[in-house]
């Protein structure tokens, strides 16, 4: 259901910008918007009082087109503002991703570096649930945990979290396989320290670089991952808004206005590809060894 | 030899604790299969439960688990409880549309991936690459279900050229296929691209040419002949993120393949369907891990995504 | 040609109510217009409940039905009728769902004329008094298979229907104390008057069938083997993508006074396709994928109205969608009458019509839509939009609104969580409906989820639920829903004694009043909210000749289709 490929198998790109431009500049302005989205979505979830921005109905009129008073972008089915629905469902999908991201991104190193550094069988034991989960449908886990928890967002969060992590710990673990055979690890070992404090002090600064980059890649691969979630009706629950909830509801009404449908698929796909482009970015400045070459 | 055996090994017990786990959480998962069979809301909760009985969904998990595998072992994949057809005609069925449909998205995706990949890297910096690469970026953005909405939105609900969904003619095809094809021949193309780049600066390319072999066969024979180990490699480990694509993109489309199928047994709770589907999905995906493992230790050591045991 | 100024006054006459469907029938005989094309202009006037919606769609029937009366049948086509859910392997005995197909495989004793009378079809007559049920069943009969199907046959299929322990529908056959048959006459001996029993014999799940074949064939039955009367024999099911039929060449016909054509049916065969997207259904039918389709949403109506190659009819679904709150629940005040009406006049019934359904659907102020022949319009004295009413209500139940406008008494919140089916439409209406209940300060939380997940949740503890029956015998499952998940007390003893006036009435005029009694409890005491019923809307490709929906029946019949070539 993702909408994006690896990066660890991408070939060269394009970096983020030319240099000369100032790369960080862009990126932190970048950062910054997602940062203002995550919070518009963390007060979409978390602050009630705000909800009447875009549950007020008006039965009255519905189906507003665009650029009508008061609705910049129209009404949806139950006369709804749909620009507030928009701004709404966008944050919440920033929220989800980031979070999503975060967890995932999180077990996937710890993972990674018990499977790389702490010996055969911590290694093999990883690598079968890493495969298991490999195999197993994350549609599945959304459905399980929507059961157990009540479907909604948390559901989601936890079934992209719990099947995310499994592709980074693979990544982690071959970054510590060759890192463990540096000098400076070696040394350590010598001296005497603990895996776990060399984990922390050698191996965990090394992975930072393409956990950064990995961050973002998550993110992009989760807020598409919600969309078809909430898309088949087994994430955000109504009157929630979501991207994918739009796009579902929205294509019930394809036939007769097309607009809800045109704006949220173009505000996920900028969404993506802005993050894309972060992430190659990213990738090309912090660390040239995992791609990148041009 | 024995590295081989090793790796069907550990193939089998992923795909047995696979197996074990989406068994596990199928049950887990509140929600009862009878009420798609039988009318929950004018059948006495006794009758339910005699079905129930008759159905083995009383015993304890791991009974249930062990009829089920002594079924798998013998190649009795039992019936669906709300088709009350045999779960492997369901399963081909199935099979064929998903084959049918992946087949035709591999087609366009490395018919039109691989030459623009090659032509781009050829005129490397041209307008032509930029245009490409330009494409190729989009369609690696735009998540695959809003490409769905939108062809469909002008291809058949404004133009009325081709169906909106449905399977029976040659024309129910298109939309699907360029769907699912868009990520991977994006993909490949700029796989492709890299490749042939990498290729033509190689030393080989440059003996080649040094020894008077003319320009447009080192390029198409020798570059493109390397090139292409990379490309197939990748079609391998991409086979499970395009199986998550079928999925999405299969409901969307009505279209009855493996995809739709797991869908709608999962939201039936029709166990029997969606063990052997949930089965089968672990076993392409294991089975193209390995292969691909396999592929990109073989083709290229550098991109090592799992250097290491896993299958 | 048949005259058309006088057809088409009558049909307005007939839509405008001025005219009985038989008067209608009768005047177009006269002008020389076939009973199934007349019938189709008929059904393409919808009854009842689009008002907006007739006069072009009686404008489209008439210029077919000159076409129609011009050409006489033709035998021969595949017809394919894309279907709004997902097909099951259709088994009286067994099914959730009664599906289109019913119609095609499966013939009842007695049927449902569209004015919804019971009327002959297995049996050549029926009568019933005080204490028993009477059918004579036409002789000669025989299932697809070639085997007889005798009146001892139709005793074992009413026992399977009537024991709880086989049939579905086994609870609504309780007065029935013995089945038996004497020369050709089947007895249905009763405990009590029970004149109900015709809504319940001729519903889908009261269709004759092979028990012997059925039995045999066992979990096959339905998907791969079925052995009906009805004019079609079953071709192949492919789950998920169609259910297919072919004629059965050996059909004696049926004297179903409606049914036109007295001999097998015309079509070669009928191929039914889920087309459970309801976006996709107008473009299957506009790109002509399908012939026929069944509920196309409520904002393409309109467009394919207008569309010269295709005919719509739209009845009144047999169905309602109601939303149900404990009576037992006195922590959120459910067990007072007033808080319950306070609920039920908070929500703005006709603008859910108008915006969710653009009118294609009509609001119910008790269980039964207005369509039906039993509806009482004494019901809509109650339940009326009214939130000012609604708050007062609550006022003097002892909920006052608190600092953040969520009502509440001694500490506890008007707040709950009801849970739905995940069905598109559905959701938007109880987004609606919380939203217009947000406003007279009750909170109320929606979980919508699938029917797996759904109806396990549904038992006497669940504080609220909303649910949309769809059944033929609307006066039964309305009380159903009170009686079944409903904790017993005074508010279920109040439906069931009105119930029991239905079931026990001993004629229609007593079944008259034993619904009526039924629906003004529902109305006032609100065991069950009802809300709205949608219409059925069915839209026809021209080449397509009497595929005629009715507001009796689930599914049209298709002993009179055929295709104009």
């Amino acid at each position: 259901m993702s909408g994006t490929s690896s990066p660890a198998l991408r070939g060269p790109r394009r970096r983020l910008m030319p240099r000369y431009l100032g790369v960080s500049v862009l990126l932190w302005a970048v950062l910054a918007i997602f940062a203002i989205l995550a919070i518009i979505g963390w007060a979409v979830l978390l602050v009630p009082s705000l909800s009447s921005l875009w549950t007020d109905q008006s039965l009255r009129s519905t189906f507003l087109p665009p650029f009508s008073d008061g609705f910049p972008l129209g009404t949806d089915n139950l006369g709804r503002n749909f620009a507030w629905r928009l701004i709404a469902g966008i944050g919440v999908s920033v929220f989800v991703g980031a979070l999503v991201a975060v967890i995932s991104v999180t077990l996937g190193l710890a993972l990674g570096i018990f499977a790389g550094y702490f010996g055969r069988a911590a290694d093999a034991g990883t690598n079968v649930v890493i495969d298991v989960t490999w195999a197993f449908p994350e549609i599945l886990l959304a459905i399980v945990l929507a059961g157990v928890l009540g479907p909604g967002l948390e559901a989601v969060i936890l079934a992209l979290s719990l099947t995310g992590w499994a592709a980074f710990a693979r990544i982690v673990r071959g970054e510590v396989l060759s890192l463990r055979e540096r000098d400076y690890v070696a040394a350590s070992r010598v001296l005497g320290y603990g895996k776990v404090r060399i984990s922390v002090r050698h191996l965990l600064p090394n992975l930072i670089p393409i956990t950064l980059v990995m961050t973002v890649y998550f993110m992009a691969v989760a807020i598409v991952a919600e969309a078809g979630l909430s898309f088949l009706g087994l994430g955000a629950q109504p009157p929630t808004p979501s991207l994918g909830g739009i796009l579902s509801q929205g294509r019930d009404y394809l036939n007769s206005s097309w607009w809800p449908v045109v704006l949220a698929g173009l505000a996920l796909s900028l969404m993506v590809l802005t993050l894309n482009y972060v992430s190659d970015g990213l990738r090309d400045h912090l660390d040239p060894r995992v791609g990148g070459r041009r | 030899m024995w590295y081989v055996l090793q790796r069907v090994g550990y193939a089998v017990l992923v795909i047995f604790l696979a197996s074990l786990v989406t068994f596990a959480a199928l049950r887990v998962a509140p929600g009862d299969a009878i009420t798609s069979m039988l009318n929950p809301t004018t059948t006495p909760p006794d009758v339910i439960a005699q079905y129930r009985q008759s159905l083995g969904l009383d015993l304890p998990l791991w009974e249930q688990y062990l009829m089920y595998a002594r079924g798998l072992l013998t190649g009795d994949f039992g019936i669906s409880l709300t088709d009350r057809q045999p779960v492997m005609d369901i399963v081909l069925n199935g099979a064929v549309a998903t084959i049918t449909l992946a087949l035709a998205a591999f087609i366009v995706a490395f018919g039109i991936g691989v030459p623009a990949g090659v032509l781009a890297a050829l005129h490397r910096d041209s307008l032509f690459d930029r245009i490409v690469r330009g494409i190729g970026s989009f369609f690696n953005s735009v998540p695959n279900f809003v490409l769905a909405l939108i062809l469909v939105l002008v291809f058949a609900v404004q133009l009325r050229w081709l169906p909106v969904s449905g399977i029976g003619s040659w024309k129910n095809v298109i939309l699907p296929t360029l769907v699912l094809a868009a990520d991977p021949c994006a993909l490949t193309m700029r796989v492709t691209r890299t490749s042939v780049i990498e290729q033509a600066n190689a030393d080989f390319t440059r003996t080649l040419r040094a020894r008077g072999i003319p320009g447009g066969r080192v390029n198409w024979v020798h570059v493109l002949r390397n090139s292409l180990n990379s490309v197939v490699s990748l079609g391998a480990v991409q086979i499970r993120t395009l199986l998550g694509y079928t999925l999405i993109v299969e409901v969307i489309f009505r279209w009855p393949g493996l995809g739709s199928q797991l869908v709608q047994s999962i939201l039936n709770r029709d166990y029997p369907v969606a063990s052997a589907l949930a089965l089968l999905l672990a076993v392409v995906v294991v089975i193209a891990s390995a292969l691909g493992d396999l592929a990109l230790r073989w083709v290229d050591p550098r991109i090592r995504v799992s250097s290491g045991g896993s299958a | 040609m048949p005259d058309a100024p006088d057809l088409q006054a009558s049909l307005d006459e007939y839509v405008q109510g001025r005219l009985t469907r038989r008067g209608f029938l009768a005047r177009a005989a006269v002008v020389g217009v076939s009973a199934a094309a007349a019938g189709q202009m008929l059904a393409a006037c919808s009854s009842q409940g689009s008002s907006t919606a007739s006069g072009s769609a009686a404008a489209t029937a008439a210029g077919s039905a000159a076409a129609s009366a011009a050409a006489q049948p033709v035998a021969g086509g595949i017809f394919r009728e894309g279907y709004d859910r997902d097909l099951t392997p259709p088994d009286p005995v067994r099914n959730a769902w009664a599906d289109p197909s019913f119609n095609a495989f499966f013939e009842a004793v007695i049927v449902r004329n569209p004015e919804g009378d019971p009327v002959p079809m297995l049996a050549e007559s029926f009568d019933y008094d005080d204490t028993a049920w009477n059918f004579t069943i036409r002789e000669g009969l025989t299932f697809h298979s070639g085997e007889p199907c005798t009146p001892d046959v139709i005793v074992k299929d009413f026992d399977l229907y009537r024991d709880p322990n086989t049939g579905q529908n086994g609870i609504f056959w309780t007065p029935i104390t013995k089945v038996s048959a004497s020369g050709q006459v089947v007895t249905c001996a009763l405990s009590a008057p029970f004149a109900a029993f015709q809504e319940t014999v001729t519903t889908e799940y009261s269709y004759a069938m092979n028990p012997a074949a059925r039995e045999k064939a066992g979990d096959t039955w339905g998907s791969k083997v079925i052995d009906g009367n009805g004019p079609f024999q079953l071709g192949e099911f492919t789950p998920g993508q169609k259910l297919t039929a072919t004629r059965w060449e050996a059909y004696p016909g049926t004297p179903a006074p409606f049914i036109t054509n007295k001999g097998p049916a015309y079509l070669e065969g009928i191929e039914w396709i889920p087309i459970t997207q309801a976006s996709q259904r107008a473009p299957e039918i506009e790109t002509g994928n399908v012939d026929a389709i069944k509920n196309p949403p409520p904002q393409d109506v309109e467009r394919l109205k207008s569309n010269p190659d295709l005919v719509v009819q739209e009845f009144q679904e047999l169905s309602n969608f109601f939303l149900s709150v404990n009576v037992s629940d006195s922590s959120l005040g459910f067990d007072d009458v007033r808080v319950r009406q306070a609920i039920s006049q908070a929500i703005d019934r006709e603008g859910i019509v108008q915006s969710i359904f653009l009118g294609q659907a009509v609001a119910t102020y008790g269980p039964v839509m207005p369509g039906n022949k039993w509806y009482d319009p004494a019901v809509e004295a109650f339940n009326q939009y009214d939130p000012e009413k609604s708050k007062a209500l609550l006022d003097e139940a002892g909920w006052t609104a608190g600092s953040d406008g969520i009502r509440e008494k001694g500490g506890k919140k008007l707040s709950f969580t009801t849970y739905q089916l995940n069905e598109a439409v559905e959701v938007q209406v109880m987004q609606a409906v919380a939203e217009q209940l947000k406003q007279v300060g009750i909170d109320m939380k929606v979980e919508a989820m699938d029917g797996t997940a759904f109806f396990p949740k549904l038992t006497t503890e669940t504080t609220s639920y909303a649910f949309k029956w769809l059944w033929s015998s609307p006066i039964d499952v309305c009380v159903l829903f009170v009686e079944f998940y409903q904790p017993a007390g005074k508010v279920v003893d109040a439906t069931m004694a009105a119930y029991k006036q239905w079931q026990t009435a001993a004629n229609d005029e007593q079944l008259q009043a034993g619904a009526s009694a039924v629906q003004m409890d529902i109305a006032q005491q609100l065991g069950i909210i009802p809300i709205y019923t949608p219409n059925t809307i069915w839209v026809n490709n021209k080449k397509v000749m009497g595929w005629v929906a009715n507001q009796a029946n689930l599914y049209p019949f298709y002993n009179d289709v055929w295709m104009a070539v």
